[in-house]
């Protein structure tokens, strides 16, 4: 049985994440030109406790409402983030729960793929340049902030999820 | 079981990655922009909302936050508006003077544009991109590739160009956005160049094409050159931080930190200028 209170948690969580990551508030936390990315997060966690099915679909369906609302080349976050959402929930279901180094270090690993993917297609689609956007330092800086932060929206999205399923 | 599990995850993930691929791969072609516009102005209403509530809330506490300093501020108003209305006077007797002057010697006036003011209710989620949404489209008279400034600090400046119209929102492209370009020149020297923004690498912008002979020296301001045929000329766009002059070639090049602070953007000013689609058909430079 599909356990689609779970997903609407997750759903939830990545729909507020647009909507603050769209909002003037979102520049105020940036350091360096480089600001966390909760919807990375929410696609990792939701991989991370659901697997590779959902991880990806939610990744895909995210990927594509970002690709709209930026206006730019449309599939590039959508790729992306269908990757990730299917790596981590493959990867995650091995290591889940083990300790908050693993999240820490998947999460910036999958920042710097994250980059990698983003700024190859952008450079074979859009312009050369943006593959700077991989070799610039923000990206690492970026890198950081994700595994510091996932941790705690770990937990509480955890917390919250297995609440609503019981 | 666990087997044929996995060979599903597969194909799922080679259907998602296809699909996406294909968007990419199509994503300038007349249909795709369509699709994008269409999915766009059926998200907008709750991107908006979305944005609108969540500003509201950092509103709130910033107004209660800013309160004690509203006291303060009106006394300084006062002074400052009194100082003003002194110096409206003198403005309007330069005018008259300088319009009268520019007659005399032949040199028409030049020309102004109307605006429209427009507030920004969002922005692009990711900082791969750097696009900023504003609540002003079509019903308002607002077009593709009309130029967008601000006033920041009391200086108008550019922020970038419409580059999407919906009915009731506009796409904005900012300067820094890597596939941006503006006709820019010295405001000094007067030698004219073509400014290319670095997003997501960098902030500053790139003013490249500038003669080897012009000196260029560390906070050169930047104005529009009005080549391009989108921007007005001699609007700010910002100051010289640095020059690279090579020893080979004809030209130099020099980066450009730009006036406006997109992070503390609020309103902006479109301006009604119309450029004809056709214009870019066979014209490379500014787009």
């Amino acid at each position: 049985m599909i356990p689609v209170k779970r997903y609407v948690v997750f759903i939830i969580f990545v729909v507020l994440a647009i909507f603050f990551q769209s909002t003037s508030l979102y520049d105020n936390i940036n350091v360096r030109n480089a600001a966390p990315d909760f919807i990375l997060i929410i696609i990792c966690i939701t991989a991370f406790l659901s697997g590779p099915i959902p991880g990806q679909i939610l990744g895909f369906v995210t990927g594509l409402v970002v690709d709209i609302l930026s206006g730019g080349l449309l599939g590039l976050f959508a790729f992306t983030y269908t990757v990730i959402g299917y790596g981590v929930g493959l990867v995650g279901q091995r290591v889940l729960g083990k300790s908050v180094l693993i999240t820490i270090t998947l999460l910036f690993f999958v920042t710097l793929i994250k980059a990698a993917i983003l700024s190859m297609f952008a450079a074979l689609f859009l312009k050369p340049g943006y593959f700077g956007y991989f070799a610039g330092g923000m990206v690492f800086l970026e890198a950081v902030m994700n595994g510091l932060i996932a941790p705690l929206l770990f937990m509480i999205i955890n917390r919250i999820q297995t609440r609503v399923a019981d | 079981m666990a087997k044929s599990f996995r060979y599903r995850d597969i194909v799922i993930l080679a259907i998602l990655l296809f699909i996406s691929f294909t968007m990419m791969g199509f994503s300038q072609t007349k249909i795709t922009v369509q699709f994008k516009s269409v999915a766009y102005a059926m998200l907008f209403p709750f991107q908006y909302s979305g944005a609108k509530s969540i500003t509201l809330v950092k509103d709130f506490f910033a107004s209660i936050r800013n309160n004690r300093y509203l006291k303060q501020e009106l006394v300084t108003t006062k002074g400052l508006l009194e100082e003003y209305k002194r110096t409206q006077h003198e403005f309007e007797e330069i005018k008259r003077e300088n319009e009268r002057l520019r007659s005399l010697i032949g040199i028409q006036s030049e020309l102004e544009y109307e605006t429209v003011i427009a507030e920004v209710v969002a922005k692009s989620p990711q900082n791969l991109y750097k696009t900023i949404i504003v609540n002003r489209g079509k019903e308002s008279g607002i077009e593709r590739w009309m130029p967008v400034v601000a006033y920041q600090d009391g200086v108008k400046c550019v922020v970038g160009k419409v580059i999407d119209v919906q009915a009731f929102s506009s796409r904005i492209q900012p300067l820094i956005d890597q596939s941006n370009y503006i006709g820019a020149m010295l405001k000094e020297s007067r030698y004219s160049g073509l400014l290319v923004g670095q997003s997501p690498v960098s902030e500053q912008c790139l003013l490249q094409y500038l003669d080897r002979r012009a000196t260029i020296e560390y906070g050169d301001i930047v104005v529009t050159s009005g080549m391009g045929g989108i921007f007005p000329k001699g609007i700010l766009i910002g100051e010289v931080v640095s020059v690279s002059k090579k020893t080979y070639g004809i030209f130099q090049e020099s980066f450009v930190q730009p006036k406006v602070d997109l992070g503390r953007l609020e309103e902006v000013y479109i301006i009604t200028k119309r450029v004809a689609e056709d214009y870019f058909s066979d014209f490379t430079g500014e787009r």
